[in-house]
């Protein structure tokens, strides 16, 4: 059999499985067993309990627990009103006012939880009623909010990357540290678009703040300080070469813990939840992950990655056209999927095509999890477009049209990393060639 | 067919404990790598070389993410699609809902099988880890296997829930995703 009908052959039999409603992590088992079964001799079983076992029992992947743990801790203190508080002082008198405390909100929080749904809910809560008791447009607020709430999936430590990190056998710290720049580019773009509104138009102009006092600006600062400190504690061990992901990942789990004890917000019924939460969403990945690792290997007895990866190098494409290709077929993943199961879902295929066209694997992670985060965004049907909508009771409609100018300001970043591939690889060759 | 009743009811209620039971087991095992990862910063902070602490945050977390299984499938966790789900009329969708419940459960079936016979060969051979630790292998890979089969325990009573009331029970994505406290 030819590879091209191979991968059409295995694509249908995938569709069909995930469109039945199977739980993703096994429907993945599904499509491996009947590619081990049709195309080798080998024992499947066998070949399935090894691989699982060796892929859910990692070292590297014990930071997963413990980041997403440091979150749930962390969302469950009064850290979105610490950071509201803190932000406001500081940026309510740029055209665009309180806006800019929607962006960097979910900055700073997507950098301490790693889960989009998580930022923008957290966040949301709090600087959604703030905003319209003080008259700013619900478009604008809507539109900045589901934008910047992608943001967590980028700027590290992102559970997203550590998962592409453990599939692709790339180093997670790299990883992390090629993710921060675009993370902040994007936020960048999300702020120049705040103040251009502000800037340019009537109503924007009549929205301005009245400006802080100094006062006002030191007790903000004291609000922010204990999670500027979680944060650069966490990730500056990590870029340092201190920690390793998960040495540093203990660190924001005790940090947390510290943070949480010291506002009072830490009671026996929260740190129970805080840790079941853990437990659900580990035990969501554990099963995506086998699942992969499974299709994976499968894939690899058939010989259709590396036949692909031959068929693509023939025609002689550019690692451009590549990619523009991906990010095409990735978008419309996006619209059924989120970016994790989107990258466990295709990475057995995707990864000798991209190595075979000597793309740095480092640089692909940014790439994909920025299509991922625009995936979310992506109208009308995204992951975050409904999280929105269920928040401020705003049709679908309504929210697609407002987060229509953060999705092209995302394309826009997509554009510029693959223009510019050393916005994400600058960070990551300096710290090593450092250390 | 009251006692028959009377004891499925006794059986379904100890499945549901079982699995929050689990949960708890997997809430230790998040507990013991964080435990097990502060050792080993303190340890070579000082400067001592203890064995087997990388290796033990590994098995705790395969321990972790297969005993929650069940647990997380209740509640909801695990993703899937189902945008053709729900467009269906109500009919087609029991069919549909039972159709994908059973394949899983199946697949399920067969992962905690062949994962328990790993285990028997690993004991049966003497495997022992490459690693510092130096363990015989069955035994982290004892807890994984038996965190599968719970989960295959548990996709089989679903399905017989399903079968008998004719109605999902596990908590939908759609409850989930608009709490406060959920995370995707």
């Amino acid at each position: 059999m030819d590879p091209g009908t191979m991968a059409i052959l295995f694509a249908v039999v995938l569709v069909v499985c995930l469109a039945a409603g199977i739980w993703i992590g096994t429907a993945l088992i599904v499509v491996g067993a009947f590619a081990m079964a049709l195309f080798t001799s080998r024992p499947i079983g066998a070949a399935m309990a090894t691989t699982v076992w060796s892929h859910i029992s990692l070292w590297g992947l014990a930071s997963l627990p413990l980041f997403i743990w440091m979150g749930e801790i962390l969302c469950r203190t009064r850290l979105s009103e610490n950071l509201f508080n803190g932000l406001s002082p500081l940026l309510r008198r740029l055209p665009g006012g309180l806006l800019h405390v929607n962006v960097a909100g979910c900055t700073a929080f997507s950098a301490i939880s790693g889960s989009s749904a998580a930022t923008l809910l957290t966040v949301g809560k709090i600087t959604m009623p703030e905003l319209k008791r003080r008259g700013y447009p619900d478009a604008m607020i809507v539109g900045t909010l589901a934008g910047a709430g992608t943001l967590g999936l980028l700027i590290p430590p992102s559970i997203t990357m550590i998962i592409y990190g453990i599939m692709v056998e790339e180093s997670i710290a790299r990883l992390f540290m090629a993710g921060l720049l675009p993370g902040l580019m994007l936020a960048g773009l999300f702020v120049v678009y705040n103040v251009g509104w502000g800037v340019f138009t009537e109503q924007g102009r009549s929205m301005r703040e009245q400006p802080s006092t100094l006062r006002e600006k030191v007790l903000g600062l004291k609000e922010l300080l204990p999670v500027v400190a979680l944060i650069v504690g966490v990730i500056g061990s990590i870029y340092s070469g201190i920690a390793a992901p998960t040495e540093a990942a203990v660190l924001g789990v005790g940090g947390a813990l510290i943070l949480a004890g010291l506002q009072g917000s830490l009671t026996s019924k929260t740190l129970t939840e805080s840790l079941m939460g853990t437990v659900k969403t580990t035990s969501m990945i554990t099963l995506l992950l086998a699942g992969s690792a499974f299709l994976t290997l499968a894939m690899g007895f058939t010989g259709l990655p590396r036949a692909l990866a031959e068929w693509i190098g023939a025609m002689n494409l550019s690692a451009t056209t590549l990619i523009i290709a991906l990010m095409v077929m990735y978008m419309i993943l996006g619209c059924f999927l989120d970016g994790i199961s989107m990258i466990v879902l295709t990475i057995a295929v995707v990864e000798p095509l991209v190595r075979g066209v000597g793309i740095d694997m480092i640089w692909f992670g940014v790439f994909v999890v920025l299509v991922g985060e625009m995936a979310l965004i992506t109208p009308p049907i995204g992951f975050n477009l409904f999280l929105v909508q269920g928040m401020s009771g705003r049709d679908i409609t309504f929210i697609s049209r407002a987060a229509a100018p953060m999705f092209a300001l995302m394309l826009v970043g997509v554009v510029l990393i693959i223009a510019f591939p050393q916005i994400a690889l600058w960070l990551p060759d300096v710290m090593t060639a450092r250390n | 067919m009251t006692a028959v009743r009377c004891w499925a009811a006794i059986a379904d209620r100890t499945l549901v404990r079982l699995y929050a039971l689990c949960g708890a087991i997997a809430a230790g095992a998040i507990v013991l790598i964080a435990v097990l990862v502060a050792t080993s910063i303190i340890a070579r902070s000082l400067g001592v070389f203890v064995g087997g602490l990388t290796e033990g945050a590994g098995y705790a977390m395969a321990a972790a993410g297969t005993f929650g299984l069940a647990y997380a499938f209740g509640a909801g966790a695990h993703i899937r699609v189902d945008m053709v789900l729900t467009a269906l009329p109500s009919n087609a969708r029991r069919i549909f809902e039972f159709v994908a419940l059973a394949v899983t459960a199946l697949t399920a079936v067969c992962l905690a099988w062949f994962m328990a016979r790993m285990v028997v060969i690993s004991w049966q051979f003497g495997d022992l880890s490459d690693g510092s630790d130096g363990l015989p292998l069955w035994l982290p890979q004892f807890p994984a296997a038996l965190g599968f089969s719970i989960f295959a325990i548990a996709l089989i009573h679903h399905l017989i829930r399903f079968w008998i009331t004719g109605k999902v029970s596990w908590q939908t994505s759609e409850r989930n995703l608009l709490g406060d406290d959920e995370r995707k």
